[in-house]
């Protein structure tokens, strides 16, 4: 038996029952201001670590060159970034696309740099092994119904793996100089060539999840998978094709990095996993916290760059990166954890 | 109250009791409850209940749906705390609910629930000794001596299972059985017990057989009578009357909250106790399933033809224009699962659906073909598969309607979107009509306006829902059905499924009643009201 216990109504001095208000309650203009600091928070802690950083060091770090390389060189870290959110958003993980990333660019290293084959062709050879990699999980995800977690975990070590080999355990050099003219040499504005590509993916990602159906379809999917599918959407495709894209993304993004590095390292790639998780989770606490999105991600991920930037220039140790982007990790996903708490929204 | 006098011919031979004690006869209760009432709100769940459970005895508990069952058991369990002044006395001592947490094991009370609690990965002796090895912290555990002690416990009870075998692969009355030898181990290790002189405890087995085969549950019957054999006693809650019959050696009857006759089994008729529970004498009336009868006028917007699945057996019905159906029956019954076969939220064995000119098979039915179809599905729990409550409003009602706000390119149309979001959530009353408060902080009757209008903004040509005014206020209750009633007559058929016989009267046209996956009666006209469903869902298959 049901049964529901309901607050009597609130009453006038006159006794008559006073029904709720529909309009802005009295509280709303300062609730409003704690949401806006809550969607700001990450932009604002930006601010204060470049703040702090140009303090101690006033001549080194608030110049051009230091903005150039912090914006420049992290575009791969943004659109790595950017794949692995369309998967989160659609309520999956993908751990592989640091392995992708990594073949991506060796492909890049050892088919152009190595065996001189075209550029455009070795291009579209990584682009594609990135989907593949995307449908190989999407295959195992929908097929045998296996945690994505789990298959791309394995996937992850298989490719880095896989790099190693077609590497033979060395570094190849000599990427065509086009691609690296269209990565990093070519700037606007000061700033290298690559972070406006990130800026596109970035914008296309905000319009699509924000502003068509797809991206709708994808929030249900990751938000309440079990309405979406009795909704009639087809949640398993939606599911793959989101792997796919990650490897997609993935992979460009390891175009990019050889083009940036101007040669292919079979180990490099790798360490791109954590920080990708760090600024996705980080991201997903501003702009519209409680969310993965895309805004958020992009400038979650040049927080972190300025922070590990800036703490190289006063000098600290190498050994702070990785400190820094596990505990970010961490803070991240423990604010996540806050806001869901606070607004009955879930992130994990 | 309510006191009828049996005729005893129908069910005759009833065997006195199981065991070889007498009940009552100088022998303390081992379970007493006295001036047991609960409030909710303003409403009377319980009111002045008293019960007994006798050691060696199986006491059946009856009622219908919001008789006061539930509650009753629940706050044994300590999930609700009584009104002051009730009595509950375990094994001899007075105890004050609720009971904090494991202290209902220590005094000799097992539960046995129709979710049986069990791991389905693991073997059958561990789902059995679960407790103990958590309890006796053993860190060397020798599996062949777990196996054989297993074997020779379930042994004991008559239960014939290899030991090591996982148990999610046995059937569901295996796993029942297992359970209960759980919980009667569970007893006998209770609170003061020793080898010497086990204590005597409480197994309340809660509509624990009401999803199971018949012929599982007269297996069943075997091992709780080996259960009574060893002195403990049984709280029998059941739905089905002649199972009550057969099982209990007394039976106590709820009628809206109240304990309307307290009596021995023996003897006693199944029209009999039909009419303790529903409160009135069973009209001899004729029953014959209505599907061969010719549908009148109106070509049906759904036609559904051999429909099987894991409860429903084969049936046939179909849907008028401006018809609103109901699909009724126990727990069990497989009303429910009607409902979610043609909504397409599981493939049914077999059946074919006719909707809209075009004819769809059944089995390779899923929710993307039944929104196809035009079938919009509204489930019961909401909260899983109704609503994404970290979402907004404006975006849960969004899902069905955003492929009809769609510019080039997949883009939405926002500001028609909101406007259709602002005009439905007005035209089904949602309060507060915000569209960017996340859902889960509206109550629960307004998310189910949402859903509900969700579910229609589609257009469907069929609307299906199970219980879709679960957990909702009164109010809110009325709405939707003045709601339903609306659609129905706006073209679309709608099918209901629900237990609650007041809101099919409310509501439908026509009332189709299920009793073990079969058709046993179609009600139309006057036939649909509260007390006539209620008949009809406990009236026995000849």
């Amino acid at each position: 038996m049901v049964v529901e216990v309901s607050e009597p109504a609130p009453r006038s001095a006159e006794g008559e029952v006073v029904l709720p208000r529909l309009g802005t309650p009295p509280a709303r203009r300062s609730l409003v201001a704690v949401e806006w600091l809550g969607r700001l928070s990450v932009p604002l802690a930006w601010g204060i670590v470049v703040l702090v950083f140009a303090v101690l060091r006033p001549t080194t770090f608030p110049n051009i060159g230091t903005f150039g390389s912090i914006f420049g060189s992290q575009a791969v870290l943004v659109i790595v970034t950017l794949g692995l959110l369309v998967p989160l958003r659609a309520g999956d993980y993908d751990l592989s696309v640091a392995g992708t990333l990594s073949l991506s660019s060796m492909i890049i290293g050892r088919l152009n740099g190595g065996a001189g084959i075209e550029i455009w062709l070795t291009v579209a050879i990584a682009l594609a092994t990135g989907v593949g990699v995307g449908l190989v999980n999407g295959f195992f995800v929908r097929v045998f119904g296996i945690n994505p977690f789990i298959v791309t975990l394995g996937m992850g070590t298989l490719l880095l793996g896989i790099t190693l080999l077609i590497s033979g355990d060395q570094t190849y050099a000599g990427v065509s100089q086009g691609l690296i003219n269209v990565t990093v040499v070519d700037r606007f504005l000061g700033i290298p060539i690559e972070f406006y590509y990130a800026l596109i993916v970035c914008i296309g990602m905000w319009y699509v999840f924000e502003h068509t159906t797809l991206g709708r379809r994808l929030l249900f999917v990751g938000s309440g998978r079990e309405v979406a599918r009795l909704s009639g959407i087809r949640v398993e495709r939606m599911r793959v094709g989101a792997l796919v894209v990650a490897g997609f993304l993935a992979a460009l993004a390891g175009i990019f990095f050889a083009g940036t590095s101007g040669a292919a390292n079979p180990t490099a790639g790798a360490s791109f996993l954590l920080p990708a998780f760090a600024a996705a989770f980080l991201g997903g606490t501003t702009i519209t916290p409680g969310r993965f999105n895309a805004w958020g991600t992009i400038i979650a991920a040049y927080f972190l760059v300025t922070g590990v930037t800036g703490l190289a220039i006063l000098g600290v140790q190498s050994w702070v990166q990785d400190v820094f982007y596990g505990g970010a990790l961490i803070v991240a996903v423990a604010l996540a954890q806050l806001s869901k708490g606070r607004q009955s929204q879930k992130i994990l | 109250m309510g006191e009828a006098a049996g005729d005893g011919g129908a069910l005759g031979a009833k065997p006195a009791t199981f065991s070889s004690m007498e009940p009552g006869a100088g022998l303390r209760p081992l379970l007493a409850i006295g001036g047991l009432s609960k409030t909710f709100g303003s409403t009377r769940a319980l009111e002045q209940v008293s019960l007994r459970v006798m050691p060696g005895t199986v006491q059946g508990l009856v009622g219908q749906n919001g008789s006061g069952k539930s509650t009753l058991v629940k706050i044994l369990a300590g999930y609700h705390e009584p009104d002051p002044g009730a009595s509950i006395v375990v094994g001899g001592s007075a105890v004050t609910m609720p009971l904090a947490g494991g202290r209902s094991h220590e005094l000799g009370l097992r539960f046995v629930h129709q979710d049986l609690g069990i791991v389905a990965d693991l073997s059958v002796t561990e789902n059995l000794f679960i407790d103990r090895f958590v309890s006796e912290r053993q860190y060397l555990l020798r599996w062949s001596r777990e196996h054989s002690r297993a074997a020779a416990l379930l042994g004991s009870f008559g239960v014939e299972v290899d030991p090591r075998r996982r148990i999610g692969d046995l059937p569901p009355a295996t796993q029942a059985m297992v359970v209960i030898v759980r919980a009667a181990e569970g007893l006998r290790g209770s609170e003061a017990g020793d080898a010497d002189r086990p204590r005597r405890g409480i197994l309340i087995l809660d509509e624990a057989t009401a999803a199971l085969p018949l012929a599982a549950r007269r297996q069943l019957l075997a091992v709780v009578r080996e259960v009574v054999a060893l002195g403990h006693g049984v709280l029998f809650i059941s739905h089905f009357p002649d199972e009550v019959l057969e099982w209990a050696d007394q039976v106590t009857v709820l009628r809206d909250g109240q304990v309307v006759a307290e009596r021995s089994t023996v003897g006693m008729a199944e029209e009999e106790l039909v009419e303790l529970i529903i409160g009135r004498k069973l009209e001899r009336i004729d029953a014959t399933p209505a599907s061969a009868r010719a549908i009148e006028a109106g070509r049906p917007v759904l036609r559904v033809t051999g429909l099987r699945g894991a409860e429903v057996a084969a049936l046939d019905f179909a849907v008028r224009p401006g018809e609103v159906l109901g699909i009724t029956g126990l727990v069990g019954s497989g009303f429910d699962e009607v409902c979610r076969l043609i909504g397409g939220a599981a493939p049914a064995r077999g059946g074919m659906l006719e909707v809209g000119g075009r004819s769809w098979q059944l089995e390779a039915f899923n929710p993307y073909t039944a929104r196809r179809a035009g079938i919009s599905l509204v489930p019961s729990d909401r909260q899983r598969e109704g609503v994404a409550p970290s979402l907004t409003v404006a975006e849960n009602i969004s899902l069905s309607i955003i492929d009809h706000h769609r510019g080039v390119g997949g883009r939405i149309k926002h500001r028609e979107l909101s406007q259709e979001v602002a005009r439905l959530l007005d035209e089904y009353e949602v309060r507060p009509p915000d569209f960017k408060a996340s859902i889960g902080t509206l109550s629960g009757g307004n998310q189910q306006k949402v859903v509900i209008a969700k579910a229609m903004a589609g257009r469907p040509r069929a609307l299906i829902l199970i219980e879709p005014t679960q957990g909702v206020d009164v109010g809110s209750s009325a709405d939707i059905l003045g709601k339903l009633r609306k659609v129905a007559r706006g073209g679309t058929a709608v099918v209901c499924g629900t237990t609650d016989a007041g809101q099919l009267e409310l509501l439908c046209d026509r009332v189709l009643v299920l009793q073990r996956g079969r058709l046993v009666s179609e009600l139309t006209g006057n036939d649909i009201n509260e007390d006539r469903i209620v008949e009809e869902t406990y009236r026995s298959v000849a």
